[in-house]
């Protein structure tokens, strides 16, 4: 099933700042921050005002390549980034600005293309070039700033190119992934076990770059692919 | 291109295999569809020109036919093309990996992937170049450069003899 989106849209603001391809952006749950992820190897917050202005809040240098991917925690001012130096990085805010809760240095063997949170911001999935997907656990604290991530688990998929992008359901709890391969997989995450089963794939004909389950809608996920089209799929379980 | 000092001096020039074809009943059967093979990717690259030296990858031994794999599978066409830098600190290497991903994707159909790498052992950074050519994002944003791309051109123009 094809869809093309026509969609009218009014240009608000121009944000300037990064010095070459941003490859990721996206707003914090609360809506008051918008994170972006760019080539240039940094990592920029912007705050947003109840007047819809955007101000630059903190740029974070930590990484020393390529960021690929910036995903906010579901609940908290939690930001997430990753990339081509295989590293894993999350910050919060600390009332001025945002700071380096922790690094995952080699979290993967190549570069961590994309990342999600469950709906509880309990666990974080990723995945890498290294055909590997991993599931990171959160160990709570009440201050985010002491709040820290291990692995909990890894699979690595039976491909032989890098994983682009990944999505986790926040209503039925499946985990799709896919890559330059074409292949949807979507897997079960028991939360009581802790544990992942394979639960169904569909193959598109093209590389995916990202896909996207539906907020409400249980079963739908929109895959994004090189040869410009949008896959709408239903999950059928 | 035009540096002062270059790498290599004195790249050893090598002969080159001959363009041979032998013709069967089958080449001139219309209906009936060739698969890729090795020496048709070789014939794309081997005359990409060093971006140094007068001279083309086949004929300094950087691109051989024996080093390229064709991999024909219905649902994941695929070719492995290594290529061997004259000399281990080679610092063109990532450019003439590029080139020859340029030319394939000019060259090859669209859905065939290709990986080119570093003949292993052949160069002190090959786990970077690799990682860089892999990188697809990296290439494009390579492919957009436009002082990166005219270098990449003038390797790809046929010499005249």
């Amino acid at each position: 099933m094809l869809l093309l989106l026509y969609i009218c849209f009014k240009k608000v603001h121009k944000l300037e700042g990064h010095e070459n391809e941003v490859k990721s952006c996206a707003y914090s749950v609360s809506g008051r921050f918008l994170a972006t992820a760019s080539r240039d190897k940094s990592v920029w917050v912007w705050q947003v005002d109840e007047d819809e202005d955007f101000d630059v809040c903190s740029i974070l240098q930590g990484h020393t390549a390529d960021v690929k991917f910036v995903v906010w925690h579901p609940t908290d001012d939690i930001l997430v980034s990753g990339g081509y130096d295989c590293s894993i990085h999350f910050y919060c805010f600390d009332g001025d600005d945002f700071v380096t809760i922790q690094k995952i240095e080699a979290a993967h063997d190549s570069t961590v293309w994309s990342a999600a949170f469950d709906h509880s911001g309990k666990y974080l999935v990723t995945v890498g070039a290294d055909k590997f997907l991993k599931i990171w656990q959160q160990k709570w604290a009440e201050s985010l700033q002491e709040r820290s991530w291990a692995k909990l688990l890894e699979l690595e998929l039976d491909t032989r190119w890098p994983l682009y992008a990944v999505d986790w359901n926040h209503l039925t709890g499946h985990i799709a992934v896919s890559g330059g391969d074409g292949k949807v997989r979507i897997f079960n995450f028991d939360f009581d076990s802790e544990s992942l089963t394979k639960s169904g794939s569909f193959t598109v004909e093209d590389e995916v770059n990202s896909l996207r389950w539906h907020p409400t809608i249980p079963q739908l996920l929109s895959v994004s692919c090189d040869d410009g089209f949008i896959h709408l799929l239903t999950h059928d379980c | 291109m035009g540096k002062e000092r270059l790498d290599n001096a004195a790249p050893i020039v090598y002969g080159v295999k001959a363009r041979k074809y032998e013709l069967t009943e089958r080449d001139f059967d219309e209906s009936i569809e060739d698969p890729i093979d090795a020496q048709e990717v070789f014939d794309y690259i081997r005359d990409i020109n060093d971006p140094e030296h007068p001279y083309s990858l086949e004929q300094l031994n950087v691109v051989q036919e024996d080093l390229i794999k064709v991999y024909n599978e219905k649902e994941d066409p695929w070719v492995d093309v290594q290529f061997t830098p004259t000399i281990p600190h080679c610092s063109m290497a990532t450019l003439i990996g590029l080139a020859i991903k340029v030319k394939l994707s000019r060259s090859l159909p669209p859905k065939m992937k290709t990986v080119v790498r570093i003949t292993p052992g052949s160069h002190n950074t090959e786990e970077a170049i690799n990682r860089q050519l892999a990188d697809k994002e990296r290439v494009a944003a390579a492919m957009e450069n436009p002082n990166l791309m005219s270098t990449v051109n003038q390797c790809l123009v046929p010499r005249e003899e």
